[in-house]
């Protein structure tokens, strides 16, 4: 019988896997081995041995470590606030730009940059909407995609929907300068 | 109680069902970190910075994961990005007799157990970083094949090689040890080359 055998069915012995008959053949072996026989020993010790040298941390460990939870799971605390508010900032103030250019700049060269601005006002909503989902809804997917899609429906029509205006705008026919009768204008005043 | 059990407490905003949750995986937590890091303060900080992690995040904790697969998985993560900001490619000595217990005062049959403690300890510390992880979390903290995969993000026939190679280094090296002290050559010189090896 060879070593290179008994090798394998240390290693099953080890896993746990060896059959009676097996560890039989492999005791016999070690009859007649005792490089083997000190090899499976010495893998027994380790194996022994491992799980007695775990370590721990200092006892105050415990302690110190629930002081600093945030009440609740799931929330990263004061980085999770930060980073909803950096995002709601983000989402405003890039919504507040795509408006100015609707309320302000309705010309067809500035509808592309408009659309732009439409996009990243909806990654932005989109972003800040998953935060507020993360809040609201916990481990719940389900109600994250539902609530997702809504708003993202509702975001990319409200989108659409001011581009769609600007460039109607922009077909307008431009109205010429105000007349003004000042007799006429006098009487009304007074 | 299980797990589970725990964590749906927590889930539930019961911040005292983590306590048990730590108290039975900070051996495990530590013992990765200063296994792969080898500096106790280090290891502490990280054991911390992982139980804050699993608190955050443990709405994403995923059943098909064993509570144990999972830490261990964000705990060798945490110290590989860890190991990679300090860009730390050698073990250091400091750390390696961690876990040796002082044998002064312990009837022989201890200090026998020890001095093979300690044997033991630095031919793991020994083995490279690829053996070393998935042999610990097989032996020392008895975690299943399946988990080791998960936790490494490993498939099984490269875990179960790795395993197999680790043992095959850590019998030679102990036999090459024991072969060592019989011949009266000293223990400390033989670690002394082997770190120099390495």
């Amino acid at each position: 019988m060879d070593c290179a055998k008994t090798w394998q069915w240390m290693m099953q012995g080890l896993d746990g896997t060896l059959s009676l008959a097996d560890e039989r053949k492999m005791l016999l072996h070690f009859g007649n081995c005792p490089t083997c026989a000190a090899t499976w020993k010495t893998m027994q010790e380790a194996s022994l041995f491992l799980p007695e040298m775990v370590v721990e941390p200092d006892e105050s460990f415990v302690s110190t470590l629930m002081n600093k939870l945030c009440d609740a799971p799931g929330k990263k605390c004061e980085n999770a606030m930060s980073g909803f508010i950096v995002t709601a900032f983000f989402m405003l103030l890039s919504g507040a730009y795509g408006l100015g250019y609707q309320v302000f700049l309705m010309n067809r060269q500035e509808v592309l940059r408009f659309l732009t601005v439409t996009s990243q006002t909806v990654v932005a909503f989109v972003k800040g909407i998953f935060h507020v989902l993360q809040f609201v809804f916990g481990r719940n997917p389900e109600a994250w995609l539902a609530m997702g899609m809504l708003l993202l429906m509702v975001v990319l029509l409200t989108g659409a929907l001011a581009a769609v205006r600007t460039i109607q705008a922009d077909h307008t026919p431009m109205q010429g300068p105000l007349e003004f009768n000042e007799d006429e204008l006098r009487e009304r005043v007074l | 109680m299980d797990d589970i059990h725990y964590i749906k407490q927590c889930l539930a905003g019961d911040k005292s069902a983590f306590e048990p949750l730590v108290q039975t995986y900070r051996g495990l937590v530590y013992s990765l970190a200063l296994n792969t890091l080898f500096k106790k303060d280090e290891a502490a900080d990280v054991t911390q910075e992982v139980f804050l992690k699993v608190w955050a995040n443990l709405w994403r904790y995923n059943d098909e994961y064993t509570f144990k697969a999972w830490i261990s998985r964000i705990t060798i993560n945490h110290c590989i990005n860890m190991n990679r900001k300090k860009k730390l490619h050698m073990a250091e000595a400091e750390g390696v007799m961690e876990t040796v217990h002082a044998v002064e005062g312990l009837p022989e049959k201890e200090v026998l157990d020890a001095e093979q403690k300690r044997r033991i300890n630095a031919a793991v510390q020994g083995l490279p970083e690829m053996y070393r992880v998935p042999i610990l979390l097989f032996h020392q903290h008895n975690l299943s094949y399946e988990e080791i995969c998960k936790s490494l993000d490993l498939p099984m026939t490269l875990v179960k090689n790795r395993i197999y190679r680790a043992r095959k280094i850590l019998a030679g090296q102990l036999s090459e040890l024991q072969e060592n002290k019989k011949n009266g050559w000293g223990e400390a010189k033989w670690t002394a080359q082997k770190l120099g090896n390495g």
